[in-house]
């Protein structure tokens, strides 16, 4: 055993100092000294004491647990006689860390201020990697962000800013441009829209049965719909997670955040499917029902010749299974979304071709002489020269006071017929309600058929000419009307049709030979300010000219210039048709926004109604316009809405016929025959595409998707079926 | 006042609280669209901060602010909980990119320093009193140069005494070097006692051929070669408590600077996010 080592008491025991910054170099050895260095490291420890005065001698003050007095004791002049070797002072511990601490610390600012300063910092400050689709902007971080462009003061001033910034959606957008006019916005919609929805929504949904979690988020978190720069592109689509990062994945809580109605899972709370896939009326007029049923089991009704789709040959009698299948008539596009029909020739053509062609009714009509006011207008002393005093017409065509859309439309370049048409459309209007006498005209009157009576002469006149220029310039007055390509479009078909097609010229001048023997005489006379007088006559039909079965002709006892369809989807009929959709918008828009308003379709006569419109619906837009859907359901790639469905994976996973699986007929109902007879007898098209009609399959229930759509099997995510940005 | 258990018991409990507390919140707003991630490394920087001012507390010994015990207390927690808040922040995911992996690097040089630290705080102590004399660490080399000169002065002595040579050799051969300074550092650290018993067990095969005093003075040699290795036990143990704060403390300054480096690229890059 050995003594202990440390002594505690006040005379063997060294204070210690091992906060100051410096200690005596001879401490490693155990011999540091008991003065110590000084505090810029000098050693001042030259003598082992400094020796006090005491009376007339100096004495020895050496502290006892360094020797206590020395035997020789001080100098004579009072300095210790004892030297110390000096040391060369040394860092304590304490202070070599502080030293560290300071070292790493500037190496720390000047690491940041590198990175953040040198040109090339970019590739460290950037948090990631970005995207295969973005990859080729990855050293170019001002492509997409605003900030790259500042001083690092300006973002210590961003950071400080409370008010709220602009953020850089703007940038993504000069490259995501097809996201509709509110891109920014919660699913590009209006916010006042939005929110008028988000309220139905949670009138509709039932109080106390949303999870408990998704309740406190809606009272802790933001609203979406509140914010009024819009929502960052940023918030959903985070970069810089390396290349194969998913860019457009949202959690379904994610969704739920903002949705009025909450629920746990698609198949425990999500809403019933309302109508799905019906919500509007199809496109064509269609009865599936009655096709099972009745037509494609007895297909000797089919005419002799003709060519039966070649998956529909074995129908009736089953001997080929594959014909049984929805494919014969509808196929998956290029995209597999939809099972477009495929085509009138391939799936319609053998039944109906023959319907198309076959020439019992009379053409669609571009010109009508029907005046009923002609016998009048002698009467009231009107001078409109000769007229051909016409039989009497039937259906449609009957309404006398009725003005063709197209022939309004070529009239409109006169100015004399824009004169009169106002006081044309008010006396239309009193005898339609019956608070006119057909058989009293006033002197304003008179004069407004007066004028519309040499219009139509003038345009005969003048289509007959063949005044290429003039003409066209008729058609020029339609422009800044019909703005959009596709009325353009229809323009040009309906131009080439009347002045290139040679059986137009013809048959206005066989037309006009006969209606009016003498008109260039009596044109001379009017422009001389002589109009010939009232002076009518029969017309009596040309003997060697017959009905066309196809193209223009003239039917010269009707007083009416006509086109027969060439075929299934003719050009020119579709073009007249669509004009005439657009006309009454640009003649009386309150009278095309009325839904109960006589359809023009009808005066075009019953060409349009039998043989095109009874299988192409009609949808009123919201500008007031008629459009004719030519084409069954196509989704345009540059549109999106809230619903997504694609067919191809569904037909791969069922079995490839077995469509009856979600598709399920309706047999119980009448189909929309009421409405189609309607039309046919009524000559009034249903306008409103939201009307139930449907093409004889029941809506689609939410139980047929979960029976797959579950967390455990094909996944019940709200991105699988559902697009968050919607636009046009 | 509660005992060290209840305390412990009672820190533990406030900690899960609020780590659980942070889950929570985190779940939740993970499931709106806004991020969590600006929430989260707001509150993880606030708190980084105040964990960093137990370092200046230490320093403002005369400002009332709570004793330090109090103070370690919290920051140990504290420390504990920015885990948690440092595993939300970055979404349970490795950082990606240069700047943000030194971010996360210097972290977890601080967190886990601390860690270690608060282990080898609450080991090292109690195992410096199992062994030797409790010294202060500052005097440890002048008790090391005291023993070596009692050695030296008994080698010496068996010189003048036996005039033989047989300790003083195996003096220069074997124990000079174990003398000199603090040695078996790592041995020390991890509680291995083999070097002093080697040494030992090699005296002790040379004494057979020793005569009786220098027996004795071997004998003298060996308390002193314990007392020795004690002395070096308390070394590693006491230099290791002091050391480990080279990593805990600058790299916790670097971790601020850092991150407030973070901070405003985060606010300036977020594209609207925030």
């Amino acid at each position: 055993m050995i003594d202990p080592l440390q002594e505690f008491d006040f005379l063997e025991s060294n204070y210690e100092r091992p906060n100051q910054e410096w200690e005596c170099g001879w401490t490693a050895q155990g011999e540091s000294c008991h003065i110590g260095p000084d505090c810029s490291g000098t050693c001042q420890a030259h003598r082992e004491c400094v020796p006090y005065k005491d009376g007339d001698r100096y004495k020895c003050a050496r502290p006892k647990n360094f020797g206590g007095r020395c035997d020789l004791g001080p100098r004579p002049d009072g300095n210790c006689s004892q030297r110390v070797v000096e040391c060369q002072p040394v860092r304590t511990l304490r202070y070599r860390r502080k030293l560290f601490t300071f070292t790493v610390a500037v190496l720390a600012l000047g690491s940041c201020l590198i990175m953040f300063g040198g040109s090339w910092g970019n590739s460290l400050t950037s948090p990631g990697e970005l995207t295969q689709q973005h990859k080729p902007w990855s050293e170019k971080c001002s492509r997409c962000h605003t900030a790259a462009n500042g001083t690092f003061a300006q973002w210590v001033g961003g950071v400080m800013d409370p008010k709220p910034k602009s953020h850089d959606s703007q940038q993504c957008l000069k490259c995501h441009e097809k996201l509709g006019s509110q891109p920014l916005m919660a699913h590009g919609m209006e916010s006042e829209h939005l929110k008028s929805m988000r309220q139905e929504m949670r009138d509709a949904s039932e109080p106390g049965k949303q999870p408990f979690v998704y309740a406190l988020l809606d009272k802790a978190s933001r609203n979406p719909l509140d914010e009024k720069n819009g929502l960052a592109c940023a918030l959903c689509h985070q970069e810089h997670r390396g290349q194969k990062f998913d860019l457009t994945q949202m959690s379904n809580v994610q969704c739920q955040s903002c949705h009025s109605a909450k629920f746990h899972s698609f198949s425990d709370g999500h809403p019933e499917f309302d109508g799905f896939p019906y919500q509007r009326r199809t496109r064509l007029y269609f009865d599936h029902v009655t096709h099972f049923q009745v037509h494609f089991k007895s297909f000797e009704r089919v005419k002799p010749g003709a060519v039966i789709p070649r998956g529909l040959r074995d129908y009736g009698n089953g001997t080929n299974p594959s014909a049984q299948s929805c494919r014969s008539c509808h196929q998956p596009d290029s995209s597999g979304r939809m099972m477009p029909i495929r085509g009138f020739e391939h799936s319609c053509a053998a039944c109906h071709g023959a319907e198309i062609e076959e020439d019992a009714l009379p053409g669609v009509q571009l010109l009508t002489l029907r005046m009923q006011d002609s016998k009048l207008l002698t009467a009231a002393g009107a001078t409109i020269g000769q007229w051909p005093t016409l039989k009497a017409g039937d259906g449609a065509e009957s309404n006398e006071d009725s003005v063709l859309p197209l022939m309004e439309i070529l009239l409109s370049a006169d100015s004399d017929y824009l004169k009169a048409r106002k006081d044309l459309i008010q006396l239309r209007k009193r005898r339609q309600n019956g608070s006119e006498n057909p058989d009293d005209l006033n002197a304003q009157q008179a004069d407004a058929l007066q004028r519309k009576a040499w219009s139509i002469k003038r345009l005969i006149h003048r289509l007959g000419t063949g005044n290429k220029i003039a003409n066209e310039r008729r058609l020029n007055y339609l422009k800044p009307i019909f703005k959009s390509d596709g009325d353009a479009a229809l323009l040009q078909t309906l131009s080439a049709s009347l002045f290139r097609d040679p059986t137009f010229l013809t048959a206005l001048k066989t037309a006009q030979k006969s209606w009016f023997p003498k008109l260039d005489q009596e044109i001379e006379d009017l422009n001389g300010g002589n109009p010939p007088t009232y002076s009518p006559f029969d017309v009596q039909p040309a003997a060697t000219l017959k009905d066309s079965s196809s193209g223009w002709y003239a039917s010269l006892p009707d007083g009416a210039l006509r086109y027969r369809v060439t075929g299934h989807s003719d050009r020119l009929v579709r073009a007249i048709l669509d004009l005439a959709g657009r006309v009454p918008h640009l003649i009386d828009t309150s009278a095309a926004k009325s839904a109960a308003g006589p359809s023009p379709f009808g005066e075009l006569g019953p060409t349009a109604s039998f043989r095109c419109l009874g299988c192409h619906t009609v949808d009123k837009q919201e500008d007031g316009r008629l459009a004719i859907n030519w084409v069954g359901r196509h989704v345009s790639p540059d549109s999106q809405s809230f619903t997504k469905f694609s067919h191809a994976p569904h037909l791969t996973l069922l079995s490839k016929n077995n469509c009856s699986k979600c598709h399920s007929q309706q047999k119980d109902i009448n189909f929309a025959r009421e409405e189609f007879v309607s039309f046919r007898e009524m000559f009034r098209a249903n306008t409103n595409p939201h009307s139930t009609l449907t093409s004889g399959f029941a809506p689609i229930s939410k139980k047929t998707c979960t029976e797959c759509h579950t967390s455990q099997r094909v996944g019940d995510s709200c991105l699988k079926c559902h697009n968050y940005h919607i636009f046009k | 006042m509660r005992s060290l258990a209840a305390r412990r018991w009672y820190s533990l409990g406030v900690f899960a609280l609020l780590a659980a507390v942070i889950l929570a919140l985190y779940a939740i707003l993970s499931f709106s669209i806004h991020p969590t991630s600006f929430a989260s490394g707001w509150t993880l920087w606030g708190l980084i901060l105040a964990l960093a001012a137990y370092n200046v507390r230490k320093r403002l010994t005369f400002l009332p602010l709570g004793s330090s015990s109090k103070w370690l207390q919290v920051h140990i927690y504290g420390g504990l909980l920015s885990f948690v808040l440092f595993i939300v922040h970055v979404e349970f995911r490795v950082p990606s990119g240069a700047f943000e992996l030194s971010l996360t690097l210097l972290y977890f040089i601080v967190f886990f320093s601390g860690l270690g630290g608060l282990a080898i705080s609450r080991a090292i102590p109690a195992r410096l009193t199992t062994r030797g004399e409790e010294v202060l660490f500052e005097r440890i080399p002048k008790f090391t140069k005291r023993i070596r000169d009692d050695v030296e002065n008994i080698v010496l002595g068996c010189i003048s005494e036996t005039q033989t040579t047989a300790i003083p050799e195996f003096y220069v051969e074997h124990l000079k070097h174990f003398f000199d300074g603090p040695r078996h550092f790592w041995q020390h650290l991890f509680q291995s006692s083999r070097p002093r018993n080697d040494l030992l067990g090699e005296i002790r095969s040379h004494e057979r051929f020793l005569n009786k005093d220098e027996r004795a003075a071997v004998q003298r040699i060996i308390d002193l070669i314990c007392a020795k290795d004690d002395l070096d036990h308390q070394y590693a143990l006491q230099w290791t408590l002091k050391v480990w704060l080279f990593a805990h403390i600058p790299f916790t300054y670097a971790l601020v600077i850092f991150s407030v480096f973070h901070l405003v690229l985060a606010h300036a890059f977020a594209g609207g996010s925030e």
